[in-house]
């Protein structure tokens, strides 16, 4: 006699996460949006967190903030340090809100949001190494909605990112021309954001 | 300069002969090695990337490098997606090209979400060490090194469009018919009109206004404003709507971009009347 994993197998799915995956649907283009605007969001404010904390400012040490580690306690922490981030200088009273966003986005436990940015999203890696101006990512597991997600960090603050940015390009091997032969050989990238402040990969 | 290095490293580390996984690794090798190993325990899973700002661009390198590895779709069975919130320009044309091929083959998609108003969106445009506007590049080396968008467009305003709603979709269009290349020619316009106006804020010293236009909060408030509208709707969905990515995307299909320099492009508007009218009526 067949297990029932035999007779799934048969009918085309190759794993128990496969047949999951059949049931999760495609995320509606609010809650995408909002998904990821949350991760990019958040991940300012953990990279912020965790430079206090190296520094002692915080009321954790860094290694209560290293991965894995899940997104709601990531949030409670940043909650508790909010005066400390407020006084680091880089953020204004809008700390407060933000932070009031983000637990809402978690806290109804019905909603697909809170499946993603909630309970069941781990951070599993963090990068920031030592410098808070270098080139920040983060990689989140989250098992409710079977997804694996890479944020990256955008510029300290806006008006840096405004007056560094330059027009340059630089030459490139284009990737895809391994695949598809009729793409250019090379292509064009940016040439990069100049400033004392984002000397990352070999600093 | 991290992107001249990010890239340098990608291309040097990854797609040449040179043997790509030695022990001093980029960052993006790394960040590509870790996720491959996270699909590999995970089967079934799908691959995000985001970033607001610089980490949009950094978010658009590192999904189009990872849609472009072989080893990415082995384990993954869904294009790689990419939601890139308020990113600055990334590549040339030819940039686009590669990016549009992976998206044709179903490996990458890419929400691209840009205030209207946001004119890190519309940057960069202004070299302080070459001095010319973006358009005037084209000038003199030719449109190929002129900065081009890529992914599918979430475009918000603060005020409505002439359809009534304050948000629309678009996709870049190559320049195979005279109303796509019209239609570029006027996009662009509109960009350059709105990049003036924020500026004209900063110089009126209104510069908190034009940063506001670009923060995480006037992001969350727009897309919260047309909640009802597009909750109905999906990337996938999206890209498979040809009102909005036209037939560039189609099997097969060999996109028609103008490499000449301006000198080219002002003969062919002027030779065309669809063109010249196209233009004339947006102006108005």
């Amino acid at each position: 006699m067949k297990s029932f994993f035999d007779n799934l197998a048969l009918c085309g799915f190759s794993s128990v996460n496969e047949l999951y995956k059949k049931a999760i649907p495609e995320l509606n283009l609010h809650d995408e949006s909002m998904v990821m605007l949350s991760g990019a969001l958040t991940i300012y404010m953990v990279a912020d967190l965790r430079a206090l904390a190296r520094k002692g400012k915080a009321t954790v040490g860094i290694e209560e903030l290293q991965p894995p580690i899940t997104i709601n306690k990531i949030l409670e922490l940043i909650k508790a340090n909010t005066r400390n981030l407020v006084d680091s200088g880089d953020y204004d009273n809008e700390l407060e809100g933000r932070i009031a966003a983000l637990e809402n986005l978690t806290r109804h436990s019905n909603s697909m949001l809170s499946n993603v940015v909630g309970k069941k999203t781990r951070l599993v890696e963090f990068v920031d190494k030592n410098d808070q101006n270098e080139l920040v990512h983060a990689i989140t597991v989250n098992d409710a909605q079977m997804r694996i997600t890479v944020i990256f960090r955008g510029s300290v603050t806006k008006t840096d990112f405004i007056t560094d940015a330059k027009v340059a390009q630089t030459r490139v091997d284009n990737p895809v021309h391994l695949i598809d032969l009729d793409t250019p050989e090379t292509m064009n990238l940016h040439f990069g954001f100049h400033g004392k402040r984002q000397h990352t990969l070999f600093s | 300069m991290w992107i001249v290095a990010l890239t340098l490293y990608l291309s040097e580390y990854l797609f040449k002969k040179k043997c790509p996984f030695n022990s001093t690794k980029s960052r993006i090798s790394a960040i590509l090695d870790k996720v491959h190993s996270l699909l590999a325990d995970n089967p079934g899973y799908s691959l995000y990337t985001c970033g607001h700002s610089l980490g949009g661009a950094l978010c658009t390198l590192f999904g189009f490098y990872a849609a472009a590895h072989e080893q990415t779709h082995r384990l993954l069975k869904e294009p790689v997606r990419i939601v890139s919130i308020a990113s600055p320009y990334v590549g040339n044309v030819k940039f686009l090209l590669a990016f549009q091929s992976l998206e044709r083959s179903g490996k990458l998609q890419h929400l691209r979400i840009a205030n209207a108003e946001d004119v890190v969106t519309l940057m960069p445009v202004v070299g302080p060490r070459i001095g010319i506007v973006s358009p005037m590049l084209a000038m003199t080396t030719g449109v190929a090194n002129v900065y081009k968008h890529c992914g599918l467009k979430l475009q918000m305003k603060r005020k409505e469009y002439e359809n009534g709603k304050i948000y629309r979709f678009s996709y870049p269009q190559d320049q195979s018919t005279d109303e796509s290349y019209a239609n570029e020619i006027t996009m662009l316009m509109e960009d350059g009109k709105n990049f003036v106006l924020s500026l004209k804020k900063v110089v009126k010293n209104e510069a908190k206004i034009v940063a506001g236009y670009h923060s995480c909060e006037e992001y969350e408030r727009r897309l919260n404003i047309i909640k009802n509208d597009i909750g109905s709707k999906t990337l996938s969905a999206l890209y498979k709507d040809k009102s909005i990515v036209g037939l560039v995307l189609d099997a097969g299909y060999k996109p028609v971009i103008l490499t000449t320099t301006t000198q080219e492009h002002f003969t062919r508007i002027s030779g065309s009347e669809t063109i010249k009218k196209s233009i004339l009526g947006r102006l108005k």
